[in-house]
């Protein structure tokens, strides 16, 4: 996709960089529009050095070593094919390529067996519990 | 959000938006739905990754099959 066709492309340095911040890129009109409406706490704190030099430094790191992506590529095509669609009961809603992977039970299972959000939400913590500790 | 780290392994739950103390099952409104985050990292081998992904859907798989939810 064009990327001139997208209103306001956004990214985080919180997640996979383990810093803190983020950035916005769109047009000229997009940007002065941010700058006028978006509340001014928005824009009030500066990044941590600590942590903009761990972005800078993770950053430098995948430059430098691009072979830590395929390695995780490789990773995340073996995580996906132990899980979906090899799971009967959960599946996964995240994008192919993401390596963080969002879990849900299937539609289809919830329907059949009438769980309600609470219900999932407490089976699936169970689940989480269950791979911490296995039970008998 | 609980994360667990064991037999290389990192899962957390996605929680939805607590209620509030005493609130009615019924004003819950809109709740995300429930899911388990599972976190792929380039630190681990890929057989590592492999066993990881098992044993997470053993997990699911057992507690599913188990007798609390299986009526």
């Amino acid at each position: 996709m064009d990327a001139r066709e997208i209103d306001m492309i956004i990214g985080n340095l919180s997640g996979p960089l383990c810093a803190a911040g983020g950035f916005c890129a769109g047009t000229e009109e997009v940007v002065e529009h941010q700058r006028i409406s978006s509340a001014s706490y928005t824009f009030s704190a500066a990044l941590p050095a600590l942590l903009s030099t761990t972005a800078s430094e993770t950053i430098s790191m995948l430059q430098e070593q691009p072979e830590i992506l395929t390695a995780l590529r490789d990773n995340i095509k073996a995580m996906r094919a132990q899980l979906d669609p090899r799971s009967d009961w959960v599946k996964c809603t995240s994008n192919v390529d993401n390596p963080i992977m969002i879990l849900i039970l299937k539609p289809e299972v919830v329907a059949s067996k009438g769980w309600s959000t609470k219900e999932q939400s407490q089976l699936l913590q169970d689940a989480v519990d269950e791979v911490r500790s296995p039970g008998d | 959000m609980r994360q667990c780290l064991t037999n290389s392994v990192l899962v957390t739950r996605v929680k939805a938006y607590p209620l509030g103390p005493g609130a009615n099952p019924r004003d819950e409104g809109w709740q995300p739905t429930p899911a388990i985050k599972v976190c792929v990292t380039s630190g681990l081998t890929k057989k590592e990754t492999e066993k990881a992904g098992i044993t997470i859907r053993h997990a699911i798989t057992k507690v599913v099959k188990s007798n609390k939810w299986s009526k």
